[in-house]
């Protein structure tokens, strides 16, 4: 029973990882209309970046880090949005954007590799340590984590749900003529949606960093983020976060019965939800408000 | 006029190459006549012997070209093979080459998959002189390249110790002992230590299987048992806590026995087991037993961990002290530690130059048969001999990571082959 509870823990924990990354997808997907496949190694960039500033410059102010941190991540959204969005915005193709982000992807992975460290590296966290209660362990890093998370959850439903210019950046993704027409700035609102996003991920990255090591296999939580948007309901954020704990649940539950074969049980479950639920266990509003 | 002066130029061009094809022709009829004025028993045999001799002079004078086609060069470890080799080719050029010829170093992008590595195999095979190939840590990506090396017929060296690797091809060889040798080792090291029924945890490769099926085989043949065989694929895994957490709640285990890599899936389970406080025996492979490793999971994770070490970092060595010397002192050494796998790559080398001495010549013919005359040539990680599973490496050493992170290196244990 121990064994079963300390599974749901890091089930529920890793599951919060997935519904992050799964969040960026659908920020990206409802505000610029983008299938993100770079996700997973923007991921990596934001842990790349934690080593690079913490071991190998040895920065040592948290605020100058932050900052310098904030002003990368700025630049990587805006190049991505120049590189990935733009070119392809009147694009007849749209899945050219898609195939794009794959490409862009592989490029900053190569570069983090290549400038920062080849090597799988670690580096401290915030807190060192865990909390452990009952042989329930959780390592004080993910106290950060989770807090981050609910940082993060609560303001994009803030911005989707409460803030004017969240559906300014709805409007602009569901039909950009209308939107332009209106006089939104398009460009500028989804230059700033991918900023949004990459910072949003990088820091993600940069806290999981001293849980999950600094590597570039850290972007394979990006397959498991793809089933939690499709699991959850495609174009909720809600149900991306309830997708995330629940591909989390099902790969710590699925080694009582393999531990190679995880992603089979995973996907395996996709596989069902989409023959049995196509719309998801939340599915998206975006369809009866158009209705 | 743009016309014209391309006309002329293309004339001039073609009139100097059919220049050159006459001159060639003149050269080889000149050769032609030379040979037909031999015409005495005598003159046949002198002709003959200054053949040799001529053949002699051109071989040692022919570079020793070494190709690495391994592991992608972006990775940690293709690009601390590229480091190494460079330096090593360096020093052996700086001391004169090898048979009067120069050491070249080439370098193939291996990629980081299968079809990446036979397409870079390949091109490797097809470099014009090529006399020895350095190959890939993957066992799987070795085996699926077999028939190409075979047809070929150039010696390769992998990092990889499948035993099934020597099977599939006459041309493959490895510095380091084949893993039977490995995990017989890695289970006696349970059992001295009172493990009686351990967890075998390993990566899921033809490799892991067989190590972990090797160390079944040993600890039952010895009237132990293996509690559970767990595998994980280390490829797609990034949050091993729930793997970990499955072996360490394994009924009536003692103790794990673990295959892992270095890199994420290593230092994340070491990692885990301390975080969770495992409190029997971790036996680990050699991969684990470096200064970069412990430096990188931690001093307090790493303390306890017993095996076998390839390359010994901290025993008083003076080839040991050389190679570290070597690294740090040279420029292009990049990394602020030396591990096995900078050791494996030099000795590599080192084992094909020290062939190429042995044979006197540096085409890939006298390689090979240089390569089965290697006898108690002492290395950088051990000494090595040629063993008819085409393994070298001699002895391995029992290991322990010690409270203060450094490995203790005891015993050295004779490689049985």
């Amino acid at each position: 029973m121990a064994l079963f509870f300390q599974q749901t823990l890091t089930g529920v924990s890793v599951g919060l990882v997935y519904a992050t990354v799964a969040m960026g997808l659908m920020l990206l997907l409802r505000a610029a209309g983008v299938m993100n496949f770079a996700q997973g190694n923007l991921l990596a960039m934001g842990a790349y970046l934690s080593f690079l500033f913490m071991e190998k410059l040895q920065l040592s102010s948290g605020l100058l880090m932050v900052i310098l941190a904030l002003a990368v991540f700025v630049a990587v959204g805006c190049v991505f949005c120049s590189v990935c969005f733009l070119p392809f915005k009147h694009a007849k193709w749209p899945q050219a954007m898609m195939i794009c982000t794959i490409g862009a992807g592989t490029v900053i992975q190569e570069c983090c590799l290549l400038f920062i460290t080849a090597e799988t590296r670690s580096v401290r966290p915030i807190l060192a340590g865990s909390l452990s209660v009952g042989g329930f362990v959780i390592p004080y890093q993910y106290f950060f984590i989770f807090g981050a998370m609910l940082f993060m959850m609560t303001g994009l439903f803030f911005l989707f749900e409460k803030m004017y210019c969240g559906r300014v950046m709805s409007a602009a993704a569901q039909n950009k003529y209308a939107a332009d027409l209106l006089g939104i700035p398009t460009n500028l609102t989804t230059m700033v949606t991918f900023c949004i996003v990459v910072c949003m991920v990088g820091f993600s990255g940069w806290l999981l960093a001293p849980v999950y090591r600094v590597s570039a296999s850290l972007s394979n939580f990006q397959a498991r983020a793809f089933a939690s948007v499709v699991i959850g309901g495609f174009g909720s954020l809600k149900g991306a976060i309830i997708g995330g704990i629940l591909v989390g649940l099902i790969e710590a539950y699925s080694t009582y019965f393999t531990t190679t074969y995880k992603d089979v049980v995973v996907f395996g479950c996709l596989l069902l939800v989409l023959a049995f639920c196509p719309q998801g266990i939340i599915p998206s509003g975006t369809k009866k408000e158009k209705a | 006029m743009k016309k014209r002066f391309l006309a002329v130029s293309v004339s001039l061009m073609l009139a100097l190459g059919l220049t050159g094809c006459g001159q060639g022709a003149k050269d080889s009829g000149q050769g032609g006549n030379d040979s037909t004025q031999a015409t005495t028993d005598q003159a046949q045999t002198e002709a003959a012997g200054s053949q040799e001799q001529t053949e002699k002079a051109e071989l040692n004078g022919a570079p020793l070209k070494i190709v690495y086609c391994g592991t992608s060069l972006s990775q940690e470890n293709g690009d601390r093979a590229k480091q190494v080799l460079e330096i090593a080719a360096k020093e052996c050029n700086a001391a004169g080459g090898v048979n009067g010829g120069e050491v070249v170093i080439e370098l193939i992008d291996g990629g980081n998959d299968q079809q990446a590595y036979i397409d870079a195999v390949l091109k490797a095979l097809e470099v014009e002189g090529v006399s020895a190939v350095i190959g890939t840590f993957y066992s799987q990506y070795a085996l699926a390249c077999a028939d190409y090396v075979n047809e070929a017929q150039i010696p390769v060296f992998n990092v990889a110790t499948n035993f099934e690797m020597a099977n599939a091809s006459d041309y493959y060889f490895t510095n380091r002992c084949v893993d039977t040798a490995f995990s017989n080792t890695m289970a006696q090291i349970a059992i001295d230590n009172g493990v009686k029924n351990p967890v075998t945890l390993f990566y899921n490769t033809s490799n892991g299987y067989n190590d972990s099926a090797f160390m079944k085989a040993y600890m039952e043949d010895k009237g132990f048992s293996v509690a559970e065989e767990i595998a994980f694929d280390n490829t797609t895994t990034t949050d091993y806590t729930s793997i970990v957490m499955q072996a360490m709640n394994v009924a009536d285990s003692d103790g794990i026995l673990l295959h892992a890599t270095a890199n994420t899936d290593g230092q994340s389970i070491i990692a885990l087991l301390h975080q969770y406080g495992y409190a029997h025996p971790i036996i680990s492979n050699s991969n684990l037993f470096s200064d970069s490793f412990v430096k990188n999971v931690g001093v307090d994770a790493c303390a306890g961990m017993i095996g076998f070490a390839e390359y010994t970092t901290t025993q008083e060595n003076e080839a040991n002290k050389a190679f570290q010397e070597l690294m740090f002192n040279n420029s292009s050494f990049s990394y602020d530690t030396v591990s096995w796998i900078d050791a494996s790559f030099y000795d590599d080398f080192s084992l094909i130059v020290e062939a190429a001495r042995l044979a006197g010549g540096n085409d890939k013919d006298s390689i090979l048969d240089g390569l089965t005359k290697i006898k108690g040539y002492d290395g950088i990680m051990t000494s090595y001999s040629y063993h008819e599973d085409h393994s070298y490496a001699d002895y391995i050493y029992l290991a322990v990571v010690q409270e203060d992170g450094t490995i203790e290196v005891s015993d050295a244990v004779e490689v049985t082959h």
